[in-house]
């Protein structure tokens, strides 16, 4: 199909095309560009339509695609085969038996989720006849929101969700700002801000975008909600700008618009390829151990079946051969012929097919959804700071919870409150010491009076080098962004940052007179006992886990240009080229002694011309589309470098209630607590000390600052060799970093084994998130495949979540990441104990007597049938009737269990938290 | 120009009511519940009580069950009293021959009954035979049998080969059809499948008829009960813990606890006051 739009020289050809290209090309609000794109021919790409699809079955599909879905369960599979089996031969029971519970279980099942669908239905539909508003020809046109399609320009008033997802052009905001909650995504609900390029900003009114010359060119649609790598080109005044676009740029499908009165955006991703849509399709399933006992109990119990069959076939040929027949028996199939042995063979199986429990698997979902919900209803589990109950993501793995050997547990934020406080801070070789909110030097109680030059140099790095975002709350309810509003004290700001320490330090500077009021124009504002002082930012290059520090560039009022950074001490230091190293790194120990979080502080001033050329070559490598990341790595370590080092801070992070008595309690249950930090050693092994990981009297193994794989041969070795030598009655805690870790777990995986099987606790530091999966994977696979749980709060324990049996995620300050990826989630750490040693102890021991009853109840019924042959001249006659086979397994016997699997307490709850060993296996 | 008014939008992301689950029995697993705990001082008595229970009761049982006559007589192998005297032809021998297809044999057994009072039953005997046959169980027609008048084509055909019969060119329906009906009309010919057959006499008491089974089984597991329940007290007096010592070895080896199979004698209350 041809398409000429009149006064412009481009053909656009419309085409089908179904595969999906690696870079979207998207001209913006479908205003062909071809001086942009530089492509004569527009061809344009079918994307998929926003139409949210969560229905599984439409009214053709529902029998066919249900019905598959149905008897793909094992136990329902079973019994259609049996049934059709009793259709086609001579059978002993009549097929009524088994076809109408089966009948009777699939069409409830399918009525259910036939219900389901059709809400499901219904709710898409809500979604997709939602009221959208798109940009076309100048003017705003009305459409349903499920006929957006990329490249739209579309307006989102306040509290309307988006869409689809949107590369933000413009707001009612002059900065090009504006606030969304992600709740529906990740669960956070803090107010974020998202911007938009500075040249689109002023694209205001609808009739504006019929100038607007722009092509977006982004990836293809990947499911990470915090990964977007696009770039924008835009005419301008005859000119082509090209501006990279990154996650602040991009409003996601489901997020909602806040305290922002309008914006515009161009539809980039749409229907099932929004990141919504392509999250919620993904659902890792993992099965409990005893789950997977269960199958081979099955297993074991057809072969069983299939065992007797054949030998009652057998006896029943070698009896009528070698006694004859009765004469008072009607004659019959009774010959040695091949099809006679298939039918007889066929009929014993279906004769003894009751072995098998069918109601097993409904009646172990019935008890595990039950037993979820008293999970959830537990009040004891229930955090107040958040008004949070316990929450069980899924029910499949509640007895697993009762099984686990090695607990994996994250620092901060699961075994700390992650409410951080400086304590601490060390300037130009003197320490400072935070007391009653006021700054004093170390061992002296007096207040500083006059902050020095020294001191008002760090603290500036301090209140500029952060991402906090300032909010004020007025005299309702409603929290509006104060990018104008100003209060000399600071004292009703109300700081928001993702990183706790950042607010802390914020917090801490305001405390002292330094007080930063947001930035507005894109300079940041900040008081200095009272004086206003203006910083222009000229770039931020965002904290990462690889660099693990972050830098802000700044201009101050005099024009001069500073890099300010902060960051983990070791990166920095590695950074640093003057400043008083040495008693820092004195301090930083000194901090880390007393469990202390440190960041090591940095700045330095570069002239004009050094900023243009970093900044060009950050831009460059900002809008770059492939192998972006590394790129922008290199270039950071550019301008990161020849820095002066300015002092250090270290701030506290106070441990959660009861955690050394939950620690104390799940190891007295045989449990072994590994603790996987990112931290650095001197920290982790003083945090291991006040939580009870570690006690005085144990002796550390210290498996640290190896730097080659043979570094840790002879370190491994030499371990090994201590504790051969030693006392018996010695306990041994082993210590080991995350470099060391990186070679021993490639090369040295034996020696690690036998290593840890003679410690008593593991405390693993400077660990990345991918390392913390490997340590769980490496213990997984242990002598005796152990059962794992890992607890975490941060988006970076999420992987060791996914690798563990069970992933407990903590409601913590840092998203949520980790609760949306967990198994079972509860606000605090000492809950714990309450899940894994009440009702993880509870459900297992419910479910084994209920699968251990089920088969032993169907083997006592069928005990009788086969001895019964015997009699009846193994004709495979039943000794019950067909209906009382049939209700003895679906009522008579079934019922009484699942009471029993739902509510049984073998012990009273206070004996099975008070003395944890009962729960130890 | 288009203006566009939308209506508020509900907010659906805050949630004012608490979530604080509610605190009722039900939902904290506390309700009610009885937890046994199985000390040596219920149990005990429990064997005990068993025993004196069982032994009275199976011992009448069994005294009432052998006041009971039974007489069986085996006329398996009788005499067919037509017979000659040298032959000694039985029925049954006499029934096999061909030649005497549709003839009847009349044999003699003789009863003598001694000490039966009341109402004396009469019962058939068969050894060897398989009435639980599928085939032969199942070929009946249980309308037939329920006194509808059927006619030959409707019959069960699990009557078969016993359905119909043709007989001058007309189709005729057994009454009663079937395999079963086939064999009880017939003074059972046994030896083609090795058994025997019997009539047996017996008196009968408010128990029913002669059973020693059931007394029998009462007075073993009593007598049993009795013993192990002596021989638990014997080790229980002299080798018993008090639960105070269990408490104490509890505290000083919480682990070693883990194996012990009986886990909650550990907290029987009072456990061990007999031998206090």
């Amino acid at each position: 199909m041809l398409l000429h739009r009149p006064g412009k020289g481009v053909v656009v050809v419309k085409c089908m095309k179904h595969e999906q290209p690696e870079i979207r090309t998207i001209h913006v609000g479908h205003n062909v560009c071809s001086s942009i794109t530089g492509e004569e021919v527009y061809i344009p790409h079918k994307y998929p339509h926003n139409r949210v699809v969560s229905s599984q079955y439409t009214l053709l599909t529902f029998l066919p695609k249900n019905l598959f879905s149905q008897f793909r369960r094992i136990a329902n599979f079973y019994f259609l085969v049996v049934g059709i089996i009793q259709l086609i031969i001579d059978t002993p029971v009549t097929p009524i038996a088994t076809i109408l519970p089966l009948t009777f279980v699939i069409t409830v099942t399918a009525i259910k989720q036939g219900y389901e669908d059709w809400l499901r239905h219904k709710a898409d539909k809500e979604i997709n006849y939602r009221n959208a508003t798109v940009v076309e020809k100048g003017h705003l046109k009305d459409c349903r929101s499920m006929d957006i399609k990329v490249g739209d320009i579309v307006r989102v008033q306040i509290n309307e969700k988006f869409p689809c997802d949107l590369v933000m052009l413009s707001s009612n905001n002059q900065d090009g700002k504006c606030y969304v909650t992600t709740a529906n995504l990740d669960g956070e609900t803090n107010l974020k801000t998202q911007v938009c390029i500075p040249e689109t900003r002023k694209y205001r009114l609808d009739t504006d975008f019929e100038g607007l010359e722009a092509v977006i060119e982004c990836e293809k649609p990947v499911a990470d909600l915090y990964r977007f790598i696009g770039r924008l080109h835009i005419m301008q005044n005859g000119q082509k700008i090209t501006r990279p676009l990154s996650l602040e740029n991009i409003l996601l499908q489901g997020a909602r618009l806040r305290n922002t009165t309008f914006i515009y955006g161009c539809a980039v991703y749409t229907g099932q390829e929004t990141k919504m849509g392509l999250n919620s399709k993904f659902k890792t399933t993992k099965f409990s151990h005893v789950e997977r006992r269960m199958n081979t109990f099955l297993i074991v119990f057809i072969i069983t079946l299939f065992l007797l069959s054949s030998i009652f076939t057998g006896l029943k040929y070698w009896y009528t051969t070698t006694f004859i027949l009765p004469w008072y028996v009607p004659p019959g199939k009774d010959e040695l012929t091949t099809m006679n042995v298939i039918e007889d063979f066929l009929a014993f199986t279906v004769l003894y097919y009751y072995i098998i429990p069918i109601s097993l698997y409904v009646t172990i979902e019935i008890q595990r959804v039950v037993g979820s919900m008293f999970f959830k209803w537990d009040c004891s589990m229930y955090d107040d700071e958040l008004d949070h109950p316990a929450q069980a993501n899924t029910s499949d793995l509640n007895e697993e919870l009762g099984q686990v050997e090695y607990l994996f547990a994250d620092k901060t934020g699961t075994l700390t409150e992650n409410t951080m406080q400086l304590r601490f801070c060390s300037i130009n070789g003197i320490i400072y010491e935070e007391i009653n909110d006021t700054l004093c030097e170390y061992n002296s109680s007096q207040p500083v009076s006059n902050m020095s030059e020294h001191l008002i140099e760090f603290f500036t790095v301090l209140v500029l080098c952060h991402t906090v975002r300032v909010d004020h709350k007025t005299s309702g309810d409603t929290v509006v962004s104060t990018d104008s509003i100003y209060s000399h004290s600071g004292k009703d700001y109300e700081y928001n940052a993702s990183s706790p320490d950042e607010k802390a330090l914020v917090e801490a500077c305001r405390k002292y007179g330094i007080v930063f009021h947001g930035s507005r124009n894109d300079h940041m504002e900040v008081t200095f006992q009272d004086t206003m002082k203006r910083f222009k930012v000229l770039n931020i290059l965002e904290f990462d886990s690889i660099r693990r520090c972050m830098s802000v560039i700044v201009q101050d009022e005099t024009g001069e240009i500073h890099v300010l950074c902060k960051g983990a001490e070791i990166d920095i230091f590695e950074k640093v080229s003057s400043g008083d190293l040495q008693s820092a790194s004195k301090h930083i120990n000194q901090f880390a002694k007393l469990g202390l979080r440190t960041l090591a502080i940095a700045k330095k001033t570069i002239s004009r011309i050094e900023f243009e050329t970093l900044n060009g070559a950050l831009l460059e490598a900002k809008s770059c589309l492939q192998r972006r990341e590394k790129k922008v790595l290199e270039v950071c370590n550019m301008v990161e470098s020849e820095l002066k080092l300015l002092g250090v801070t270290a701030v506290e992070d106070k441990l959660q209630k009861d955690v050394p008595e939950t620690i104390i309690k799940l190891r007295n249950a045989g449990i072994k607590v590994w603790v996987l930090t990112g931290d650095k050693e001197e920290t982790a092994i003083n945090i291991s000390y006040s939580t009870g990981h570690f006690n005085m009297g144990m002796k550390e193994l210290h498996l640290t600052g190896n730097v080659t794989s043979d570094d840790c041969q002879i370190a491994i070795t030499r371990l090994c060799q201590t504790i051969t030598l030693s006392d018996d009655g010695d306990e041994y805690v082993l210590i080991i970093d995350g470099q060391s870790l990186h070679h021993v777990l490639a090369n040295h995986q034996p020696a690690l084994r036998q290593l840890c099987s003679s410690c008593v606790a593991v405390l693993c530091c400077r660990m990345s998130p991918i390392q913390k999966a490997q340590v769980v994977r490496f213990v997984k696979h242990l002598a005796g495949a152990p059962v794992t749980a890992a607890i975490g709060d941060g988006a970076n324990d999420v992987s060791m979540i996914h690798e563990a049996h069970v992933g407990i995620g903590i409601m913590g300050k840092e998203g949520r990441m980790a609760v949306t990826n967990s198994d079972y989630a509860f606000g605090k750490f000492r809950f714990l104990s309450r899940a894994l040693l009440l009702h993880g102890h509870l459900y297992y021991i419910r479910l084994a007597t209920v699968v251990q009853y089920s088969f032993y109840k169907n083997v006592a019924f069928i005990t009788p049938q086969v001895f019964y042959q015997f009699f009846c001249h193994f004709s495979q006659q039943s000794a019950y009737d067909s209906f009382y086979l049939l209700f003895y397994n679906i009522t008579c016997t079934s019922l009484p269990i699942l009471i029993y699997g739902m509510f049984e307490q073998h012990m009273l709850q206070s004996k099975l938290l008070g003395k944890p060993a009962y729960t130890s296996q | 120009m288009a203006s566009i008014s939308t209506p508020p939008v509900v907010d659906q992301d805050e949630k004012p009511k608490s979530r604080r689950p509610k605190d009722t029995k039900f939902k904290q697993q506390k309700l009610p519940a009885w937890q046994p705990i199985l000390t040596a001082n219920t149990v005990l008595p429990a064997f005990f009580a068993i025993g004196i229970a069982f032994i009275p009761l199976g011992a009448t049982l069994l005294y009432v069950s052998d006041n009971i006559k039974e007489n069986a007589y085996d006329y398996t192998h009788c005499i067919n009293i037509n017979a000659s005297e040298n032959t000694n032809e039985t029925c049954a021998e006499f029934l096999k021959n061909i030649s005497n297809a549709g003839e009847t044999c009349t044999c003699r057994v003789t009863v003598t009954l001694e000490e039966f009072s009341g109402t004396v039953y009469m019962y058939y005997g068969l050894t060897n035979f398989y009435q639980n046959h599928r085939r032969y169980v199942r070929s009946r027609d249980d309308n037939q049998l329920n006194g509808q008048v059927m006619d030959p084509s409707q019959l069960a055909d699990d009557c078969n080969p016993y359905k119909t019969t043709s007989l001058n060119g007309s189709t005729l329906g057994y009454a009663p059809c079937g395999a079963i009906a086939n064999s009880l009309f017939n003074d059972y010919p046994v030896i083609a499948f090795d058994g025997t057959k019997s009539i047996i006499l017996t008196t009968s008491s408010w128990m029913g008829g002669k059973n020693p089974f059931l007394g029998i089984a009462y007075l073993v597991v009593g007598s049993l009960c009795i013993i192990l329940g002596a021989a638990f007290l014997i080790v229980h007096l002299k080798w018993g813990k008090k639960v105070e010592w269990w408490i104490k070895k509890f505290d000083e080896d919480p682990l070693a606890f883990s194996n012990v199979e009986d886990e909650q004698q550990v907290e029987g209350d009072g456990y061990m006051n007999i031998s206090a």
